[in-house]
């Protein structure tokens, strides 16, 4: 493996042009060495956002929410099937946790996708949180902009479905599916979980379980129409392939619905500030951390916190100050 | 340390596929059908044809002896019969797979 550190600039543009441009041309290698660099947050990776971004834009990206074993995956590997059928190109991105407490993650998501992966036309990655609360790093979201310039007309994103997540996902998605199934409890449970206002598609998944009924009616009852777009309740089980078809003619209806609506411009705009904000913050964290003395000022700063001189706040406010 | 786990039963195809879309550093393989010897070598000549001879292949599984020499001269770096310890095969991946 290369070393990671501190290329030259001018190499760094120079591989940053040539795999841009093998990534253009549908190389899954290059598609695959780029998101490592932008997971990995390489001097190049910047480069290289800079050189795909005007080739973004045009793909449907659908963000996948839910609880875990709702069968998420299970879904995603139907659709991309369906996709295919429909001669759509697919990428997919199914994010896992990383363990708080070693650093690592097992990712296994990709067992539901196994049949797509000598697809030349389909794109799947895992990735890990690496210690993002809201279990969609930053990178995720450039991570999309490589699987858009490698030509996919749908980006899935698997989210790991807990807490922040779930808005963000659909802050950042066009179309958010939110996959549940008979077990996941009453109505008091689904709204408590926060999912109603993010939403655009709900899926009762594992339809073929008892409750299922409930759930539908339980859900059309408490999901809120959103700007001219009544979110549908679909059931399916996913493991047979049972409602699949069903699904992507409503994701389809939906993105056909954003660009009818000009509520995709507006979506638009929406992601554009949460990736700005987002960068800005990284931006801000990295401008702090690369001063020479930062380390020390920390302690300093640390010492005052424990002994009561100045809140974690306001010492943060005074170390950003002097970045 | 990230492991991407993709399952029972996959062709030495689907495991080469796999591993270039995640752009991992290593691939460890697991064979107790007694297939090894056409299995594993498989996946280091996949890799080799894709340009992406620089994952480091290692396999377990039942292994005996007398293919070990064999399994390594086709190319895998490490190959663990019965009865390894699960240390030894963190530390190989450590040794041969890091990045600092």
């Amino acid at each position: 493996m290369p070393a990671r550190t501190s290329r030259k600039p001018a190499r760094a543009s120079s591989t940053a042009a040539k795999l841009v441009g093998q990534l253009r041309k549908g190389d899954k290698r290059a598609a695959a060495k780029l998101i490592s660099m932008i997971e990995d947050d390489e001097p190049e990776a910047r480069e290289v956002l800079r050189r795909i971004y005007r080739h973004t834009g045009k793909a449907h990206v659908i963000g996948f929410t839910g609880p875990p074993g709702a069968g998420k995956s299970t879904l995603i590997s139907r659709l991309i099937k369906e996709f295919r059928k429909r001669g759509r190109k697919v990428g997919v991105i199914a994010v896992d946790p990383t363990s708080p407490f070693t650093g690592g993650a097992i990712l296994g998501d990709r067992v539901r996708m196994a049949e797509a992966s000598q697809d030349p036309d389909v794109f799947i990655r895992s990735m890990a949180t690496r210690g993002y609360v809201g279990g969609l790093a930053l990178a995720t979201f450039d991570a999309v902009h490589v699987l858009e310039a490698f030509g996919s007309d749908v980006v899935m994103v698997e989210t790991v479905g807990a807490g922040q997540s779930e808005v963000e996902i659909a802050k950042r998605a066009h179309t958010t599916v939110v996959v549940e199934m008979p077990a996941s409890g009453d109505a008091v449970q689904i709204l408590k979980a926060g999912i109603l206002e993010v939403g655009d598609v709900y899926v009762v998944n594992k339809a073929d379980l008892e409750g299922a009924d409930a759930m539908v009616s339980n859900l059309e009852l408490v999901i809120p129409e959103r700007t001219k777009w009544r979110p549908p309740v679909l059931r399916a089980t996913a493991s047979e392939g049972v409602g699949v078809k069903e699904i992507a003619d409503e994701l389809e209806k939906h993105w056909e619905h954003l660009a009818r609506s000009g509520e995709l411009a507006a979506r638009e705009r929406a992601r554009a500030e949460t990736e700005l904000r987002g960068a800005l913050a990284e931006a801000a964290l990295r401008r702090l951390a690369a001063r020479p003395a930062s380390e020390k000022e920390l302690g300093r700063a640390i010492e005052r916190i424990v002994k009561r001189e100045v809140d974690v706040r306001a010492a943060a406010e005074e170390l950003l100050r002097q970045a | 340390m990230e492991v991407i786990y993709t399952g029972l039963r996959q062709s030495p195809e689907d495991i080469v596929a796999a591993a270039i879309e995640e752009d991992v550093d290593a691939i460890g393989l697991s064979c107790l059908s007694g297939a090894h010897m056409t299995l594993f070598p498989r996946v280091v000549q996949l890799l080799r044809k894709k340009r992406a001879s620089d994952i480091v292949v290692a396999g377990g599984g039942i292994i005996p002896p007398e293919d070990v020499p064999k399994l390594k001269k086709a190319g895998l770096k490490g190959v663990f019969g019965p009865g390894t310890s699960l240390a030894e095969i963190v530390e190989f991946f450590e040794k041969n797979a890091g990045r600092s």
